[in-house]
């Protein structure tokens, strides 16, 4: 009996927090979907009797929405893979091979955490202007230089989380791939690679939200080619003082906020195993 | 290369070139995409643009050396009020959000891992917060705390929410718990996955109330992960840019950080005392780490060491 009440009283206190977590996102399709008097009626009514499509309908044909989904879209696929590769090398690295300098690398790593990256847009949109005349694809303007900076902050964490994984595979395993006659790279590649897949999953939805949610390199990069917007930018247009169009801006959240959501479910049983591997090391 | 070639060449030589060749690749991005820019702002600090007489009147022009100018500049008279006011913002926000998605996070957490029905639609839910961009979250909370907002006809007062004032703050905390709590909350999912249940079974044999098993096995079992969560989030919310710039707009005094201080600088082309700020706030980050790691998480580090040493 008494684990019976204690047990519903469980149920009880998780329905009410799903409930105040989901309350907000409520609020947001629902002002999507409230017709434009009712948005901004002074009296706030939680459910609308006159569901309309007219703001997505704002959102999607004021400007290309589909162009700059389809640049976030290239943008965080293009992170996720390249970190995905990259990280798991280093990780690899890190937690394979003795050498002096390891506990020094690692806290390097620490220290890029730590870096106020919204201080160093200056320096970064000089750094992209010359990256330009080398290598256009990455410097200003273009989308290869989001997908750099944001590589580039995703690392650190990727490879903190990878390592552990790298680690909770057995050494006899790669003796005896090596006895086999597999080379280092074989190995890498046929065996680890496969082993760590659980942690390659966390790490890949780390590096997409860091990528996808990305407000401020967008918009200190891409200055003058609209076509090269992405997402978070496209949103700040409905933005107007004193007189938003929030219907429109709740639309595009929605919407900016759907991708997320359907990769987010797509994994989350993996991210959650995932990640215990990494802390079980 | 097979364990032939790697003996006869002598292991740990052909092993360190292996490693320092998977690393190239990291070390490339991050000394680009980070290092330069670091060292960039570091030699900028000490500069500062604009025309001005040098000691013998001579009209100079583009950027001067000037030394300790800048730091000592954002110590004195009206500048220096400004950044011990973002400086307290910042430690406040710091301290009280991430208190909070530690507590919040971990009940979180034992929610989304005890939930017997809808387990999925469960864990999705509180977990969705974190997934959905800043940038839209920050807009989501303007509207929710406009003036004729939800939030206002709920409480069923008029609370100017945006504007200077004890309640931007809150604001803020509010809403960067909402958003953050589940990522701690995830990270001490993980971590509660690898307790053995009967752990549990033998506390439970021995009598052990639901109370005591959560401080005497839950918690110490799930120390580590929720170390590595708490360091992130608090090098994180240091940091802290987006959230206040959009909910409350920048040069607030009620929510000014660091972070923002900064890039106002910028933006108003002040780059030297930009570089400053951001040089200072970098300093803090890595102090408050540092003590973070002595104090709490020697294991976050320590770890490392071990499995260094046992190989």
């Amino acid at each position: 009996m008494n684990r019976r009440v204690s047990r519903g009283i469980a149920e009880g206190v998780t329905v009410v927090i799903a409930a105040v977590v989901a309350f907000p996102l409520y609020w947001m399709v629902l002002t999507a979907l409230k017709p434009d008097a009712e948005v901004i009626s002074t009296d706030p009514r939680p459910w609308t009797l006159a569901p309309t499509l007219d703001s997505f309908v704002r959102a999607l044909t004021v400007q290309s929405f589909g162009r700059y989904l389809l640049n976030s879209i290239v943008v965080a696929v293009a992170v996720v893979l390249l970190s995905l590769l990259i990280s798991f090398l280093a990780a690899t690295a890190l937690t394979r091979f003795r050498f002096r300098s390891r506990t020094t690398l690692l806290i390097m790593l620490l220290v890029v955490q730590m870096v106020p990256v919204e201080a160093l847009t200056i320096p970064l949109f000089f750094l992209m202007q010359s990256v330009r005349d080398v290598a256009p694809v990455f410097g200003l303007n273009h989308l290869g230089s989001l997908v750099l900076v944001h590589l580039a902050f995703s690392l650190p964490f990727a490879i903190w989380m990878l390592r552990g994984f790298v680690a909770a595979v057995p050494v006899e395993l790669e003796e005896a791939a090596t006895l086999d006659g597999a080379s280092r790279s074989r190995f890498l590649w046929s065996v680890l690679f496969p082993l760590v897949a659980p942690g390659l999953v966390a790490t890949s939805v780390l590096s997409f939200i860091h990528a996808w949610n990305d407000f401020l390199f967008a918009k200190t990069f891409i200055i003058s080619a609209a076509e090269n917007q992405t997402l978070p930018l496209a949103l700040q247009v409905f933005v107007k003082p004193d007189q938003n169009d929030w219907g429109a801006i709740m639309a595009g959240s929605t919407l900016m906020t759907i991708p997320v959501l359907v990769f987010f479910i797509l994994v989350q049983r993996r991210l959650v195993a995932g990640l215990a591997g990494a802390v079980k090391s | 290369m097979t364990v032939v070639a790697r003996r006869a060449r002598g292991a740990t030589s052909g092993a360190g070139r292996l490693a320092v060749a998977l690393l190239s690749p990291t070390f490339v991005v991050l000394a680009l995409v980070v290092g330069y820019p670091l060292v960039a702002a570091l030699r900028e600090s000490v500069f500062r643009e604009g025309t001005d007489l040098d000691e013998s009147g001579f009209v100079v022009e583009g950027a001067r050396f000037v030394g300790v100018d800048n730091y000592a500049s954002v110590f004195a008279g009206e500048s220096a009020v400004r950044f011990w006011n973002a400086f307290s913002n910042t430690t406040v926000f710091t301290v009280i959000t991430v208190s909070l998605e530690v507590v919040i996070g971990v009940g979180m957490a034992l929610v989304m891992h005890h939930a017997l029905c809808w387990r999925g639609v469960v864990r999705a839910s509180i977990l969705v917060p974190w997934a959905v961009p800043t940038a839209v979250s920050a807009l989501l909370w303007r509207w929710i705390f406009q003036a004729d907002g939800v939030a206002n006809s709920i409480i069923g007062q008029q609370v100017l929410w945006t504007t200077e004032g004890w309640q931007a703050k809150f604001a803020i905390i509010l809403a960067d718990v909402w958003k953050t709590a589940p990522f701690v909350g995830l990270l001490v999912l993980a971590g509660l996955q690898i307790i053995p249940n009967d752990v549990y079974e033998a506390a439970r044999v021995d009598g052990a109330s639901p109370w005591r098993q959560f401080w005497r096995i839950t918690l110490p079992l799930v120390k580590p992960a929720l170390l590595v969560a708490v360091l992130f989030r608090v090098l994180d919310a240091l940091r802290m840019f987006d959230l206040p710039y959009v909910l409350i707009g920048p040069r607030k005094a009620s929510a000014e950080t660091l972070s923002m201080l900064a890039f106002e600088e910028a933006a108003s082309l002040r780059f030297g005392p930009a570089a400053a700020y951001a040089t200072l706030l970098f300093v803090y980050v890595a102090v408050t780490a540092l003590v973070f790691v002595r104090l709490l998480g020697a294991d976050v580090i320590g770890a490392a060491r071990e499995r260094a040493a046992k190989r």
